[in-house]
């Protein structure tokens, strides 16, 4: 079938989508690795190992999106992108009709860190699959017609179609990332400000540090679990890990006061931490009270002591920059 | 006909494990010299005592409930609100004797207070019936975290109600849809004391002392203690609870590393948490 000049252009904003896709799914495993980690390669296995895989994936992504915009490689780019989304098909598929979800996407699906992870099972499956077609789709058609590149292309078009096009791929790629965006959007509308105690510390947007030991598979599955609570949150906690057999972990494990692992610290904009949870069971109350009540409700770690008949609470961890201590 | 049951104002509940005699004399001291109107009367046995059965059952007009599937001071307690019918309770072991008039007061306290969600108790009164402990300060002794105190502001019945930072839970009271609960891994003795209280103020509740709300508690135990009062359940309660409520684990290791080897407090507190101590 011969090629159109306006099949060049479909051909080429279906290159522009499938690298975006590629692109927004290696950022969102890069920016919060510990997310996909732990569920993408399974929880039994350590974490080190696992965020390296996860890495090396992402990169192997970035790769895919490149050689998808090339002019001279776009063709092989396509057909390995096909033959990656078969492949998560095919694991997607599979980890539907595991009982064990050990390994593999445990909770749905992975593939785009916690942008996705509300995305149910079936969604996910239907969006790769569909991916894979549009993929296979292009590769036939692009068969002995290279047509023009990426950018050539946009710089025919005038502004408004141009900023048309671009709208229209970046709109596309966050429904595909996203499908319950509209879910999130309903929920932020609907926010209501929490109650605030006098002693309660304000955070508004806080990081959430697991304090941890690499080889720990009880930290890998703790990691996990905070994971997928922070990705349910509609205003996102920052994720981060911190090895208390490092120096530098150790350290700030000291400096806020963690007695044990695993451990988890809420801290706030201002520094502040919130109080510690030490153990798994007191990290599930703890979340599950910020879950009920919002980051506003999470009651300083503060041992309660009289002064002269009046009730003094103060925080017992110093502030300092999180992770780094400085 | 039909008829409505109606809500009584206040349940006396009284967890009791083999201790007939001291639920005999609380409850019959209870009928004889209080007005119990619109109270509920409540026992939960957390051992299983026939002699108790028959009598909260055949004599005292009690509500009788058993309770031996989690043993331990706290869970008996929990049962406590759990059964209770009233809009508030008042919690008293099954060995304390609550001074008379006390239990008017603390209804007409409720009803003067209907949004009151604070934890309320009242004065120890020693054998002497006129030395008090209004408080306990959060200092550890004797593997237990807290120490008797008297904050002069509780020596006059009549006085103002006060916040104080802890104290007995020998008798306590609360409205029951105010009620925090202890941590339901709690087993056996200890760890109660200071945990709910830091539990209610983490709440943005109060706790505080009513100053004639005094009642005597039967320290002596010629016989023994019928149950076994262990270190490892006073610590691991007190572990559990600590991590539960965000409070520093140091002062409670530092005080049993003092009672018994290091190794072995860390020991039971890395199993009760499962977690991992970072050594010092």
């Amino acid at each position: 079938m011969p090629v159109t000049g306006d099949m060049h252009g479909a051909l080429v904003v279906s290159r522009m989508l499938l690298a975006a896709v590629f692109v927004v799914a290696a950022a969102a495993k890069l920016v919060q690795v510990d997310a996909p980690s732990a569920s993408v390669l399974g929880r039994r296995v350590p974490l080190p190992l696992a965020r390296g895989a996860v890495a090396l994936l992402a990169l192997g992504e970035l790769g895919l999106a490149a050689a998808i915009l090339s002019h001279s490689r776009a063709r092989e780019g396509v057909l390995a992108a096909f033959i990656a989304l078969v492949a998560f098909v095919g694991v997607q598929a599979r980890n539907m009709t595991s009982a064990s979800g050990t390994v593999g996407w445990t909770n749905g699906c992975a593939c785009f860190g916690a942008l996705s992870r509300d995305a149910p099972p079936i969604v996910a499956l239907f969006r790769t699959v569909g991916l894979a077609a549009l993929a296979l789709v292009v590769f036939v058609l692009l068969r002995g017609e290279a047509g023009p590149g990426v950018v050539p292309w946009l710089q025919s078009l005038a502004w408004a179609p141009r900023a048309f096009v671009l709208a229209g791929v970046a709109l596309a790629v966050s429904v595909i990332a996203m499908p319950d965006l509209w879910r999130r959007a309903i929920k932020l509308a609907s926010l209501r400000p929490v109650r605030r105690m006098s002693h309660m510390t304000p955070l508004a947007a806080p990081r959430v540090i697991i304090f941890l030991q690499r080889a720990s598979p009880q930290c890998a599955e703790l990691v996990a679990m905070v994971s997928d609570w922070c990705a349910q949150r509609v205003v996102a906690p920052q994720l981060e890990t911190v090895d208390v057999e490092t120096p530098q972990g150790r350290a700030l494990a000291e400096r806020y006061v963690v007695r044990g692992v695993p451990s988890v610290a809420f801290v706030g904009g201002s520094h502040i931490a919130g109080r510690v949870a030490l153990g798994r069971r007191a990290i599930e109350k703890l979340l599950q009270t910020t879950e009920r009540n919002g980051y506003a409700a999470i009651p300083v770690s503060a041992p309660v002591y009289f002064e002269q008949g009046e009730l003094v609470m103060s925080a017992r961890a110093q502030p300092g920059c999180v992770p780094c201590g400085k | 006909m039909w008829e409505i049951a109606r809500v009584p104002s206040l349940t006396i509940g009284i967890p009791t494990y083999d201790d007939f005699s001291g639920v005999y004399f609380t409850v019959q001291a209870l009928r004889l010299y209080h007005d119990l109107d619109d109270t509920e009367l409540l026992v939960v046995d957390n051992f299983g005592c026939q002699h108790t059965r028959a009598f909260v059952e055949k004599w005292s007009g009690a509500r009788y409930v058993l309770a031996r599937d989690v043993v331990g001071t706290a869970a008996a307690k929990n049962v406590v609100f759990r059964e209770a019918r009233g809009e508030a309770v008042l919690c008293c072991d099954g060995h304390v004797l609550i001074v008379p008039g006390a239990i008017a007061k603390l209804r007409a306290f409720y009803r003067q207070h209907p949004d009151c969600g604070d934890l309320l108790q009242g004065p120890l009164l020693y054998d002497d019936a006129r030395s008090i402990s209004t408080h306990l300060d959060s200092q550890w002794l004797g593997e237990l975290w807290g120490t008797w105190q008297t904050d002069a502001r509780g020596l006059d019945p009549n006085a103002e109600p006060f916040e104080i930072p802890m104290q007995g839970l020998g008798a306590f009271s609360c409205r029951r849809d105010s009620w925090l609960g202890f941590n339901p891994d709690f087993r056996g003795f200890g760890g109660e004391e200071g945990y709910l209280h830091e539990k209610y103020r983490q709440a943005g509740q109060r706790t505080l002392c009513l100053p004639w709300l005094r009642w005597m508690h039967r320290f002596g135990r010629p016989g023994g203690a019928p149950y076994a009062v262990l270190r490892r359940d006073k610590l691991r309660n007190y572990a559990i609870g600590h991590a539960e409520l965000g409070l520093d684990l140091m002062p409670m290791v530092r005080h049993f590393s003092e009672h018994a080897p290091a190794a072995e407090v860390i020991g039971t507190i890395e199993e009760a948490l499962e977690v991992s101590w970072l050594s010092a």
